[in-house]
């Protein structure tokens, strides 16, 4: 009985199976799957794709985020990559150092759609390896403080003004915090934690001693040891960081029910606030400290695998996403931080709003920070994460960490150079 | 099961039905007729039953652990091929080289990692154990015992990310549900998953949650229905307390289902921590909840190193089989009485 | 006397039974709170869900949270892959199970015992490690992104295999030469007196194939591209995202992929849980 039902459903399923294989080759698109706004998005951009090159199938491989990296390894690994694949800035250096991905810079040079001219040049620096270019930009990832106004406004505190520097940021969050009940805990918090890289760019620190070739960790550095002291004293000394559960973890979810007066979000969390916020918000600039500015020069971009069976037509449909006219279908929902010139100084992207500064996402791109360009970036950073978490949790103080993660780190970048 | 486990004889002696001492029996007896069979005519007879199972985990299990023990000898990024390496991943695992009076491990995660996963296993006892109560209450006529069982089940039925990221929300040191609910109490939660001292029960308490009503209460409710009420009566004729029922009937009665939970707890054991984990502490504080599986995953697929977690599978895999080992050594024979 | 003692002993059983029950039963409830507080969650409306104190019955009530969920992924498709992977692999674990089981517990073959160890040893290998080489097993195989490609590899089961054996070792010896005496062969033996008195096992099988297969999250990833293909839990991650969660579409969207699972249980708890009493293994 059993057997028999087996062997029909077994019947039933390669009957299926045959029946999906006709037609031409699609080209075969790896995304990230976001927000069902996002997706709309893609739906509007590949049936524009469609008008103008009707000849190209395309096949959408909506790939959740969890899973997004071990499924394209794996399609990798298997010696059968999609046709086109959106990178992330952390990932692109391994595949472009792996020759994984198809140098562009050609197709580039000799396109009439797109010039590198066209887009920041901040995200040419990441993108460029060796003086090659193998993708096109889609978009930055910028994130900068965000402002609850209500709890400003009741605290009597005034948003501050692009000019504010680490030192107001302490004040400010001081300010904000506030324990109704007295019972030691605050129902209020000042900030999130602030994302620490932005903290030791901002005090000139560096992580490694040369981003393009890095060989030695630099974390012992005394700014880089600075800054992370300054980050771990707003939770422990003067207690006005959220304490999260994944310590570094974005708290948008607090931030939305109210229990954070600042915390740190990208341009991805726009149409979240803007659908979920019961309060007034804006975007804050990225605080000055003893050494600028800090911000990240990272994002995402689209690249072709070198073992893609249609390169030409991905590099087609590329051509017509990264192009003015794809770029401004992105930009009608304000759910990331454009790269192509034509839009960051658009009226239409600028007076986007909430957020009522709008044009501080357009300002940061100025100050961004290059990571380091190794193949061994995400366990150097996965690394220095979990070392660091040492002294957010107050078990350990921060040069010995610092030290620790410097010569961890060296290590791992020796190694890597082998 | 051996009939050493039976030890009441009185209870033996009252019992009427086939126990398992005559079953065991049997069995040598019957094995003793197929003896004069050839090796070649019991493959025969085998053969068509192995067949169905042998052909798909060869394939589609043995193939791909073959091709992980070949992996581990290697270096691989998964994006170009693999580089061939002989010992080198298990000398940078387990190497310990003695430098100026210091013993010092050339992957000192490694061992981090593998304390965290014993330390996590000591919520397997307290997980079996709690299940057995557990079933043992609700095959007791307690009011509502159909309702309860699914009730204890349910938690087995969720998705694990979904369930997790609840608890995650339930941990928040300042705005999570259980220190809220302590500070009605008067009682000042601790930081939960902020800690290193108390991330790692915290995570426990959240895998027994989800384990407790699961398969190894649906086991040993199945267990202890199969075990023939005569035997309880028969005992309590002769004055048994409820302990010596417990400890003479129902302990040696289970042992072949508990034989079954332990083992599997042990190899799960072994590979666990990472659902949890990677949900609701991402491994941390500072590695405080990173067990090896989730090593395993972070080298696999963050770190773009699969032949050094090929590496790390198999010296856990020397591990568990020991363990297994072990185990069966010390009670698992008893429990199967085909040894 | 000996009414007395029999008064005070009812007495003290009925106490213990009062208090079991209530401790089982606090403890129960226990248990249940997480799941309360994510059906609370699934009905409150997007930012609104991390009030405290807390609020267990939202007001109003936000039922168009499972709309809105039935709306955003293609619901009806995702489950019914679900239930082809569910039921296929259910299916195909009895039988393959089964069957080497009684090779394993009730035949007699030379390096019997040694196989089953391999069988166990499986066991021991984290999944992570083996799941790109299966992924080129099956490319090989053409099956990427099918239903052979989701299901074939589930169909074998050494952990079914160790589970039904564990069961099939305790039925007595008697019965199966009493089937011999009466000409049954092997397959006899294992259709007539194995199976039939297996039953309870064989559900205890179905619902590890079951929960198993409903709640994999990473194969129906790695092995299917598009979303028609992939199952009710991969479906789930649509809300959440990369970045952030929709708290309150998540919960909703766990309480409709659990929803089937209870309900199938619910109805069948006779056959899952009650099933098992009625037809044991007699030691």
């Amino acid at each position: 009985m059993s057997k028999t039902l087996f062997t029909a459903l077994l019947l039933l399923t390669c009957l299926l199976n045959g029946c999906r294989k006709s037609g031409t080759e699609p080209v075969v698109v790896y995304l990230r799957m976001g927000s069902p706004v996002e997706q709309g998005i893609w739906r509007e951009v590949f049936s524009a794709v469609k008008t103008r090159h009707p000849d190209i199938a395309i096949k959408v491989l909506n790939v959740p985020y969890e899973g997004y990296w071990s499924k394209l390894f794996t399609m990798c690994a298997a010696g059968n990559p999609p046709d086109m694949v959106m990178m992330e800035s952390g990932f692109y250096q391994s595949f472009v150092k792996k020759n994984t991905l198809l140098d562009l810079t050609e197709r580039i040079q000799q396109s009439r759609h797109v010039h590198v001219a066209d887009y920041h040049p901040s995200t040419m620096e990441w993108l460029t390896v060796d003086g090659r270019l193998y993708g096109l930009p889609s978009d930055t990832a910028v994130i900068l403080p965000i402002f609850n106004l209500d709890l400003f406004a009741t605290a009597g505190v005034t948003p501050p003004g692009p000019d504010w520097s680490w030192e107001d940021y302490l004040k400010i969050a001081q300010k904000l915090t506030r324990d109704e009940n007295g019972d030691g805990k605050p129902e209020i918090y000042g900030t999130g934690m602030p994302p620490w890289e932005c903290a030791v760019w901002a005090w000139g620190g560096k992580w490694v001693d040369d981003l393009e070739s890095p060989t030695r960790c630099t974390f012992d550095d005394p700014q880089v040891m600075a800054a992370i002291q300054w980050v771990a004293d707003l939770r422990l000394k003067h207690k006005v960081a959220f304490r999260s559960e994944q310590v570094q973890a974005a708290q948008p979810d607090f931030f939305l029910n109210g229990n954070i007066a600042i915390a740190w979000n990208g341009h991805w969390a726009i149409p979240d606030y803007i659908a979920k916020a019961d309060f007034k918000w804006d975007v804050g600039m990225l605080p000055l400290g003893p050494g600028g500015r800090g911000g990240w020069n990272r994002g995402s971009c689209f690249s072709i695998p070198a073992k893609a069976k249609q390169p030409d037509k991905a590099w087609r449909i590329i051509e017509f996403i990264c192009s003015e006219e794809g770029a401004k279908l992105f930009a009608g929902k304000n759910i990331m931080t454009p790269v192509h010139q034509a839009v960051i100084n658009s009226r239409e992207f600028l007076n986007m709003h909430p957020p009522e500064h709008q044009q501080y996402f357009v300002a940061a791109l100025e100050h961004g920070n290059l990571l380091p360009k190794t193949t061994a970036f995400r366990e150097l950073n996965g690394m220095i994460v979990m070392e660091l978490e040492h002294v957010w949790i107050g078990e350990e103080d921060v040069p010995s960490v610092c030290r620790r993660i410097a010569a961890k780190g060296t290590e791992l970048l020796s190694r890597e150079k082998q | 099961m051996s009939d050493v486990l039976i030890s009441p004889k009185t209870v033996s002696e009252t019992l009427h039905k086939p126990s398992q001492k005559s079953a065991a029996s049997a069995t040598s007896q019957s094995s003793a007729i197929r003896h004069t069979k050839s090796a070649i005519d019991e493959w025969k007879t085998a053969l068509p039953f192995l067949l169905p199972s042998l052909t798909g985990i060869c394939l589609f299990t043995m193939l791909p652990l073959m091709a992980s023990a070949l992996l581990s000898l290697t270096q691989w990024d998964l994006l170009t091929s693999p580089r061939f390496v002989g010992l080198e991943n298990y000398k940078n695992l387990l190497g310990i080289s003695h430098v100026s009076g210091h013993w010092k491990a050339s992957d000192p995660d490694f061992w981090k990692y593998l304390w965290n996963t014993i330390y996590l296993m000591a919520a397997l006892p307290i997980g079996i154990a709690a299940s057995l109560i557990l079933a043992m209450l609700l095959n007791r006529r307690v009011y509502g015992h159909k309702l309860l069982r699914s009730i204890y089940f349910l938690p087995s039925m969720c998705v694990p990310v979904a369930v997790f990221l609840l608890w995650r929300w339930l941990y928040n040191a300042d705005h999570g549900l259980i220190n809220w609910a302590l500070g009605q109490l008067g009682i000042q939660g601790p930081e939960w998953v902020n800690r290193s001292a108390w991330a790692k029960p915290a995570i426990m308490l959240a895998g027994l949650w989800a384990g407790l009503g699961g398969y190894n209460m649906v086991f040993y409710l199945a267990a202890l229905q199969n075990i023939p009420a005569e035997l309880y009566e028969a005992a309590m004729l002769d004055g048994a307390s409820p302990r010596q029922k417990f400890i003479h009937i129902t302990i040696p009665l289970l042992a072949p289902t508990t034989y079954f939970i332990t083992a599997t707890s042990i190899i799960a054991g072994f590979q666990g921590g990472f659902d949890a984990a990677f949900v609701i502490t991402a491994g941390g504080p500072a590695g405080a909840t990173t067990t090896l599986m989730y090593y395993i995953y972070n080298n696999a697929f963050e770190w773009s190193k699969m032949g050094y977690a090929a590496c790390i599978s198999w010296v856990l895999f020397t591990l568990v089989f020991v363990a297994t080992w072990a185990h069966w050594k010390l009670g698992g024979r008893h429990a199967d009485q085909l040894h | 006397m000996p009414t007395n003692y029999i008064k005070s002993h009812k007495i003290l059983v009925v106490g213990q039974n009062v208090i079991t029950s209530g401790t089982v039963w606090c403890l129960g409830l226990f248990m249940l709170l997480p799941l309360v507080w994510m059906i609370s969650t699934a009905l409150k409306a997007s930012g609104r869900e991390f009030e405290l104190p807390p609020v267990w019955i939202p007001r109003p009530a936000h039922f168009e949270n499972f709309k809105q969920v039935w709306l955003s992924i293609p619901f009806g498709r995702l489950l019914l892959n679900s239930c082809v992977f569910a039921i296929a692999v259910t299916i195909g674990q009895l039988f393959t199970c089964s069957t080497g089981a009684f090779a394993f517990a009730r035949l007699k073959f030379p390096g019997r015992d040694k196989l089953f160890l391999i069988y166990l040893a499986t066991l021991m290998i984290p999944g992570i490690v083996t799941l790109i080489p299966l992924f080129i097993i099956l490319q090989y195989l053409g099956w990427i992104d099918t239903y052979p490609g989701l299901i074939v590899p589930w169909l074998f089961s050494a952990y079914g295999t160790f589970l039904l054996r564990q069961f099939f070792i305790g039925i007595p010896s008697a019965l199966e030469d009493a089937a011999k005496i009466d000409g049954c062969g092997a397959w006899g033996i294992f259709f007539n007196v194995v199976l039939p008195l297996s039953k309870p096992a064989l559900s205890a099988l179905s619902i590890i194939a079951i929960l198993g297969t409903w709640r994999e999250f990473l194969w129906p990833l790695i092995i299917t591209d598009s979303m028609e293909m992939r199952t009710l839990t991969v479906g789930l991650s649509v809300f959440r995202g990369a970045f952030a969660s929709d708290w309150n579409m998540l919960m909703a969207a766990s309480c409709l992929v659990m929803l089937p699972l209870v309900i199938v249980f619910a109805f069948n708890q006779r056959f899952f849980i009650e099933g098992i009493q009625l037809s044991g293994i007699k030691g």
